[in-house]
Formats: structure tokens, sequence, C-alpha cells
């Protein structure tokens, strides 16, 4: 009876310890909340970050990456704004500066979060900065450019830029040849057809190239006859 | 003298796998998988470079667990035993001891790093367009790195306790990834002492940055024949200096029942 009552006691000791556990988590976890929001307000900058990381700074930049997603991901849901957006996104490029893609993601968000064109393009401007060879930033600012500008000056340029990188595609330089066709740099437009109809090895790009080549340069035949103000044949009445 | 060494390293190697050591490349194993499978959602389009930052840092990591933590309580462990007496009492010079120990665990080491390696470069041909051989450099580099780190905790495993060789290796360890920055810090002071002796520190310590280049492997810049030669000579020459001087100490030092 007395080792009954001994067993009894420790399985409710046992039980009220795991409550006690669980309840003073669920107690963290509510301070954790404002805590998270006070230890990025506290959060240093600069080149302290990167020394206190004792040489495992891209490991460091992972983890503040991971933060960064979750915090963004707390912002979609309505859990907090972005207020500590910029410090999140310094502290990762100082650690990583080679981070590509938190360039990318940090300007996609000023642009659909914040509607910050230029800090999006600021932002992208930063990562080449840094990674001068990558074909991705210059190609989502010659994006930015083309889609929400309709610049196809400037987006041209900045395709053209993308496509002088070593690990640009046929993409960036189809996409630049494009914009110049669109902005009216009709020649610019053909040298970049015809080079690119020489460089690539895909069909299918050929084939486009080839085809572009001929429109383009049956518009320049027409404006030599016609001149530059030339809209196109009367339609027969 | 070179098989006596031979002998030593082989039973230091033994004594370490005894000691369970490899159970840390299983925990290697699980943080890899874990870096692949559980954080996945989470590495918005950077899974290969978190993958490959996780894998050099852990290796890195649980490397300097077991220089620090085998090797600090190496020669206190045969002294205690007393068992250092009967190996000294063969025609086994101290100075060859301590080289006998001091590759015993650099065979443990590269056994680690090799499994781990394997473990990492597998993982890695899972996630599509990470696979790279350059990071045989990184791995060759963390080698140079914790072969140094095992001679600074070889140094002073023959002067002081366990606990404050493996504090003070530590110490050299957190140091040594901050002599440049302590160097720049001091050119900045008006001082000329201070400029002194921030350069007297940055000469004094080993530089270990010489040995990361994990940033640049995992972005996709291979390490120079010219670095891995460099870093090459660098670990040799301060791993080579700290034995002679640890040699001086451990040839002074009185043992029990000696």
């Amino acid at each position: 009876m007395k080792s009954r009552t001994k067993t009894l006691f420790r399985g409710l000791a046992v039980v009220v310890l795991t409550l006690v556990i669980f309840l003073s988590l669920r107690e963290y976890d509510g301070q954790q909340e404002q805590a998270d929001q006070q230890e990025r307000l506290y959060f240093p900058s600069g080149k302290f970050l990167v020394e206190s990381t004792l040489g495992f700074r891209e490991a460091a930049a992972d983890y503040l990456w991971f933060r960064f997603i979750q915090y963004y991901g707390a912002y979609s849901m309505g859990q907090n704004d972005l207020r500590y957006f910029d410090l999140l996104i310094d502290g990762i490029t100082k650690l990583d500066p080679q981070f590509v893609e938190a360039y990318f993601f940090a300007s996609l968000v000023r642009w659909s979060s914040f509607g910050d064109i230029d800090g999006s393009i600021e932002m992208l401007k930063r990562g080449i900065l840094a990674n001068p060879d990558k074909a991705k930033l210059p190609f989502q600012i010659g994006f930015i450019y083309y889609v929400i500008e309709h610049d196809y000056k400037r987006a041209g340029h900045w395709f053209e830029m993308a496509g002088r990188c070593s690990d640009a595609t046929d993409k960036e330089s189809r996409f630049a040849a494009f914009a110049r066709y669109k902005g009216g740099d009709k020649r610019v437009s053909l040298a970049l057809w015809k080079n690119l109809y020489e460089s690539t090895d895909s069909p299918h790009m050929k084939e486009l190239a080839l085809k572009m080549i001929d429109i383009i340069t049956g518009k320049i035949e027409i404006q030599k006859i016609y001149g530059k103000d030339f809209i196109g044949p009367i339609p027969e009445i | 003298m070179t098989s006596n060494i031979m002998t030593l390293a082989g039973s230091t190697f033994l004594e370490t796998v005894r000691d369970r050591i490899f159970y840390l490349v299983a925990l290697f194993g699980f943080i890899m998988l874990a870096s692949t499978a559980i954080l996945s959602p989470l590495t918005v389009g950077a899974q290969g470079k978190i993958m490959a930052d996780v894998g050099l840092a852990s290796m890195v990591i649980f490397g300097l667990l077991v220089v620090v933590f085998v090797g600090s309580s190496m020669v206190r462990k045969e002294l205690d035993k007393g068992t250092i007496v009967t190996i000294l009492s063969k025609p086994v010079g101290r100075r060859e001891y301590l080289i006998g120990k001091f590759l015993g665990l650099n065979l443990t080491l590269i056994s680690m790093l090799a499994v781990m390696g394997l473990l990492f470069l597998l993982m890695l041909f899972l996630a599509p367009g990470s696979f790279s051989l350059r990071f045989l450099g990184a791995f060759y580099l963390t080698f140079l790195e914790l072969t140094l780190i095992n001679a600074v905790v070889v140094f002073f495993s023959t002067s002081v306790s366990p606990v404050l060789a493996a504090v003070f290796t530590l110490g050299v360890f957190t140091v040594g990834h901050l002599s440049q920055s302590i160097r720049d810090f001091g050119q900045l002071q008006d001082g000329v002492f201070q400029r002194q002796m921030s350069e007297l520190v940055y000469y004094l310590t080993p530089n270990l940055e010489v040995f990361n280049l994990r940033g640049a492997v995992v972005h996709g810049t291979a390490v120079s024949g010219e670095h891995l030669v460099m870093a090459t000579v660098y670990s040799l020459a301060w791993s080579i200096l700290l034995l002679v001087v640890a040699g001086s100490i451990f040839s002074r030092k009185e043992l029990r029942g000696e």
C-alpha cells in the first residue's frame, strides 16, 4: 500500500512538473515576441558584427537570413511591420557581401512591400558592387526599368551589362535586344540580335534571332527610303 | 626514432577511436541532413550556399572540439595513469613522445575530415548545382588550421592543466581570427606604443584567417595553388615552432616516478 502511494505520488509529481514546464514555456514564448524586437533593436552593425563571428561569417549570415525570412513571413501574416528590415539586410550583406539572393530578395521586398523602386534599384546596385560578375542583379535592374518604369533604354543598358557577366545565358542578351528595339535603338538591337545569332547554341534561339534580324532589317530599309517619320503603308480603302 | 614516433601516433589514434570520437562524425551527418531537409523551406533560393556554409563551418567546429578536448588532456591522462613513465623508460625521447601524440591526433583529424568531407560532398551532390571539387581546397585549409591548433594545444598541455590548456587554446583560436582587426585597430591609434603593440600581437599570434577561404569557395572561387602552398608553409612553420618550444618545456618537466 505504501509503495502504491509512493508510485502514485511520483506519477502525480511527473504530471505536475510537465505542466509547469509547459506553462513556463508558454509564458516564455509570450515574452519572447517583445524580446525578439528588442534583440533586433540592439543588433550590432558594421565591423563589430563581422568580427564577433570569429571567422564563421557566412554561417552567421545564413542564420540571419533564416531570421529575416521568418521576420518577413510574420509581416506577410500581419504579425509585425518591417521596421527592422534594413538592419537585418545590412547585417546579412555585411557578413556575406557575396550573398546574391539576399540583395535580390531585399530588392523585391523594397519594390513590392514598400513601393520603393529607387530603394530597390539601390539595393541591387549595392549587390553589383560586391558581385560584379553575377548576371542576376543587373538583369533584375533591367527588369524593373522594363516592366515598372517602361524606360526601355535604361533597361537595355542593364540587360546588356548582365549579358557581359560570366554566368550570363542567352536570356540576358535576348532581353537586351528586345529592350533596345522597344526603346527605338533599332541599329543597336539589330547588332545584338546578330551577335546572339552567332553566339547561341540553341536552335530555337537562332530561329528567333533570325526572325528578329529580318523584321528589324526590313524596318531600317523602309526608314531609309521613306524617312524617319514614316509610319507604315496607307491602308487601302 | 621514426618507428617510435609512428608507434606512438598509431596508439594515440586508436585511443581516440576508443574514446568514441567518431560519434561526432555521425552528429555532423545529422546536421548536414537537417540543413538539407528541415531548413530547405527557409533557404529561399540559397539552399546550396547554406548547406555548404553549414557543412564547412561544422567541420571546423567539430575538428576544433576534438583537438581541444582530446589534445588538452592527452598528456595529463598519461601522467595521472603513470603510463608516461613506462613509455619514457623505453628508448623513447620526450620530444619523440610529443611528436607522436601530435601526429596521432592529426591522424584522427585526417580520418574525421575525410569522412565528414565525403558526407558533405554526397549531400551537395543531392542538391542540384551545388556539387564541386573546389571544396577540396577548403577541406585542406581546414585541416591546416586544425593542425596548427593541434600544435597549440600540445604546447599548452605540456605546461598547464587540461582545463587551462583548453581555455588558452580556444583563446588562441579567437585571437587568431581577430589578429588582423587588432592590427588594423592599432594602426588607427595616435600613440606609437599602441601601434607597435598591435603589430606585435599580430606577429606573435597565428593569423587563422589565412585558412578561412570558406566564403570564397562557397561562392564559386577555387583556392589558388599559390595560396595553398603559402598556407601549408605557414601552418607547418607555426606547428614546428610550437612543438620545438613544447619539447623544450617538456624535457625539463619533472615526472612522477621517473
